[in-house]
């Protein structure tokens, strides 16, 4: 949730400022906008393979245990809310973007039965690989890795381009890192992805 | 030692504590020899602890027993016998076996025959041992017959062995295969100095990949054999000649020296001229899998010459082309007609590669014939003599070319370039661009890559409109990745409205333009970010015309909002004005418009000024979506007719 994400970016903030330091007031990721964003592509890549019910936001509990006491609470709140303000939507609507987008949605029906079958798998870090050569016919399995590269290839110029297009290179590996986990969320019950350094079936 | 013959001699026990050869050892040997009918015998041998010679594993028991062994005057033959065998850790593995023992004035002949059993039941024991790779054999039929014959010691030896139907794979499905079917054949003899080999592989049916290379042998059948010698003394293998044959796709010839433990000694190896096009996508293509060179198609022939001494200096490749078209499915670029050789050493002293071709293009500009001279070695190149590149009538005279960390990460190549000054004409053809006439010239002191960035330092110059267009802070991120970024500030000096107007069909203006575009970025060669002004320039003493058409189209480019204004009526074709000039800055898509001067609500494009009739353009839209604004521009139509005031 973008939300307690800029609340841990606030805490941040909240403790430099308490050293008094000389503090320089960065934008924020808009790390909900992101998650749209990353939810657009991902349905117009995935078309209805990707999972509806997992359409809400995903949550990142962990940020909030991190949290001292209310009243450090009440002061990251009111942080925070100018902090939000900032916001705004990310912009996807680049040609280059768009080229990405349509250039994936081709490619999935490919690797679609390698999603089902589990030889694919959705890495931790937004990317795909193969996770089981075994399940794939002996003289696929070159295609198979060609398709992973080219995916994989597509997925980094994604990222980067998203960030390059709102004007803020510096949060393509947050772009990433949203979408690592988006692609994750929407994935299908069967398919594989990573998790703590092994593969799990979703 | 105890011999412990029973009353009537129907059995014989012999109990050995333990048997040490030379380079072996076997405790508990028990040999039991059973007398069951007139040239029938019953034949069992045990052993523990045993320690083998070579790179054979220990095992902890091993048992061999024939039931109903048929003796002769100078032979014993067992059509069903069982070898038991028990490593350190494994479970006991047992394999029905048909053993034949010859003797005759102190040689004698061992043949040991095992025909349809499991592969797995001789692999699994083997990998345990870590004698072969660890694989998992699922399928197939595998008949061995082993041959041993000696005097005092063994002389010699010969193993047969077919497979089919065999599936096999790793752990992970790298290497694997299905419904293979093989044929091995290998022999060993004493020689003078050690040993002597021979062996044969045929692969012949099913299907292996090996990461990453996928071969369908049923298709392309695969055969491989070495003769060679074992120094005894040294424990070096020569192996001369040694042949790999991949029929239709390639054939390797050469020698091959390992030191004892291993170790490649040296190696020299030719690649026999074949077609290129099957070597490249069973052998080439799959390593390239995830680099911007992984879409090639590749024709014509080439040969090889590969040698690996201990020596750097002898560490050498030759490589001839003949007739090479490479074509990349992508789009970005093509080379035809390549011939010649590339040679490469390791250390310094490599001989000269010389490269030709007939032709070739890049993206969408096709470039001439060619010569490319240099010196390759290690990881670096370096050319000989400059290389000319005709291009657009014109062309790019290469000098200095430097290659650096090939086939690395961290590849960079720098070159000196200087333009002969080249065909507008020919390069807006290429582009789809509507034609205009002119020269591209310039001096480019350094071209740079470096980082997956080229740098062209200095600027390209276009006599273009009677007047010059300057490219410079020219770099391309990217340049074969999926989105190219191309990174440039341009410069308009003094051009002819007269010029450009009659080109662009665009209504006809008099007067002279300047202007730039700076902070240009293309992405997969389309704009997405620049700052564009383009004005009259302030000492302009030209003769200022804009005729009615033209009036129109900057009307238009203002948007919806853009308001025409003159001192007389639509009567006229043609007015005159002060100054004129639009700006944008391109940003998300859109475009922020300006123009020459800031108005009432708005922005003048054109001031009218000087003689009469003299005419007012107003934008009044400050910003216009991009793809509207090209859509409009390309069509040069009129969006709501200009209002007249």
């Amino acid at each position: 949730m973008s939300y307690l994400r800029n609340l841990a970016a606030a805490l941040a903030t909240a403790a430099f400022l308490s050293s008094g330091a000389c503090v320089t007031i960065n934008v924020y990721f808009p790390a909900a906008a992101a998650e749209q964003a990353a939810d657009k592509i991902i349905e117009e890549v995935w078309g209805d393979d990707a999972d509806k019910t997992a359409n809400e936001q995903s949550s990142d509990a962990g940020s909030l245990g991190a949290i001292p006491s209310r009243v450090a609470y009440a002061i990251l709140e009111w942080l925070v809310s100018a902090a939000r303000a900032q916001e705004a939507n990310l912009d996807i609507s680049s040609p280059a973007i768009g080229k990405l987008q349509a250039s994936m949605r081709a490619r999935h029906g490919q690797l679609l039965p390698h999603y089902n079958s589990g030889a694919v798998g959705l890495t931790g870090n937004g990317l795909v690989a193969v996770r089981d050569a075994k399940a794939i016919p002996l003289a696929a399995r070159k295609t198979v890795n060609q398709l992973v590269a080219d995916e994989n290839r597509d997925r980094m110029a994604l990222y980067r381009e998203i960030a390059a297009a709102n004007g803020h290179p510096e949060w393509e590996r947050q772009i990433q890192e949203t979408f690592a986990r988006r692609w994750i969320d929407r994935a299908q019950r069967g398919w594989y992805y990573q998790s703590g350094g092994g593969w799990r079936a979703k | 030692m105890r011999a412990t013959p029973s009353a009537a001699v129907e059995e014989l026990i012999l109990e050995i504590a333990r048997v040490d050869g030379a380079a072996w050892s076997v405790a508990d040997v028990t040999v039991r020899l059973g007398f069951t009918g007139e040239d029938r015998l019953a034949l069992a041998l045990g052993g523990s602890q045993l320690e083998l010679p070579g790179r054979l594993p220990a095992l902890a028991g091993a048992f061999f027993d024939c039931p109903g062994a048929v003796a002769e005057t100078s032979s014993i033959i067992c059509a069903d016998a069982a070898l038991t065998v028990r490593g350190d850790a494994g479970a006991a593995q047992s394999l029905p076996l048909g053993v034949r023992l010859d003797w005759d004035a102190g040689r004698w002949r061992l043949e040991a025959k095992a025909a349809r059993i499991a592969p797995k039941s001789l692999w699994r024991p083997a990998a345990e041992q870590g004698l072969v790779p660890a694989l998992d054999m699922s399928d197939g039929e595998l008949s061995v017959e082993l041959t041993l014959d000696g005097d005092a010691g063994v002389r010699g030896a010969r193993l047969d062995a077919v497979v089919s139907g065999l599936g096999f794979s790793d752990a992970q499905g790298l290497h694997a295969g299905e419904g293979v079917s093989a044929r091995v054949e290998g022999r060993v003899s004493r020689a003078a100095s050690g040993w002597r080999t021979e062996a044969e592989l045929e692969v012949d049916a099913g299907q292996m990949y090996l990461d990453p290379v996928f071969v369908d042998a049923g298709a392309t059948p695969i055969s491989v054999s070495a003769a060679g010698s074992v120094d005894t003394e040294t424990g070096r293998v020569t192996l001369s000649p040694v042949r790999f044959h991949h029929r239709s796709v390639a054939t390797l010839e050469g020698d091959l020296r390992l030191a004892a433990d291993g170790a490649l000694e040296a190696l020299d190896l030719g690649l026999a001229s074949t077609a290129a096009a099957p070597l490249h996508a069973t052998y080439l293509q799959p390593f390239a899998i995830g680099t911007p060179f992984d879409a090639l198609t590749v024709d014509g022939r080439a040969a090889a010459r590969l040698e690996w001494h201990a020596v750097p200096e002898r560490r050498r490749v030759r490589i001839d082309l003949d007739g090479i078209d490479v074509d990349d499915s992508a789009g970005r670029f093509v080379l035809s007609g390549v011939h010649g050789h590339v040679e490469w050493s390791e250390a310094p002293g490599a001989e000269a590669s010389r490269l030709t071709w007939d032709g070739g293009r890049l993206y969408r500009i096709d470039f001439g014939s060619g010569t490319l001279d240099g010196r390759f070695v290690g990881r670096r190149f370096d050319l000989g003599a400059p290389l000319w590149i005709p291009l657009l009538e014109g062309g790019i005279q290469v000098s200095d070319l430097r290659v650096d960390a090939i086939a690395t990460p961290d590849l960079s190549w720098q070159f000196r370039g200087s333009v002969q000054p080249m065909s507008l004409t020919a390069l807006t053809g290429a582009l789809g661009w509507p034609s205009f006439g002119g020269t591209l010239g310039g001096d480019i002191p350094l071209v740079g890559y470096a980082g997956g960035v080229v740098t062209v330092d200095g600027s390209l110059e276009m006599e273009v409109f009677e007047g010059k267009v300057r490219v410079g802070e020219l770099r391309i991120a990217d340049p074969f990745g999926v989105i190219p970024v191309l990174y440039a500030d341009v410069d308009l000096e003094d051009l002819s409205l007269d010029a450009l107007t009659g080109t662009f069909s665009f209504g006809n203006i008099q007067g002279k333009l300047q202007g730039r575009v700076h902070g240009l970025i293309l992405k997969d060669w389309k704009p997405t970010r620049f700052e564009a002004r383009f004005a009259t320039p302030e000492d302009d003493d030209s003769r200022h015309r804009i005729s009615q058409r033209a009036v129109e189209n900057l009307a238009s480019l203002g948007g919806a909002g853009a308001v025409l204004s003159s001192t007389l009526l639509r009567i006229f074709d043609e007015f005159s004005y002060r100054r004129l000039g639009i700006a944008c800055r391109l940003e998300s898509g859109v475009c922020e418009m300006d123009g020459v001067a800031p108005a009432e609500r708005g922005y003048y494009i054109v001031e009218g000024g000087g003689l009469p009739p003299r005419i007012d353009v107003l934008g009044f839209n400050r910003r216009v979506d991009w793809q509207v604004l090209v859509g409009r521009l390309r069509q040069i139509v009129a969006s709501e007719g200009p209002v007249i005031r």
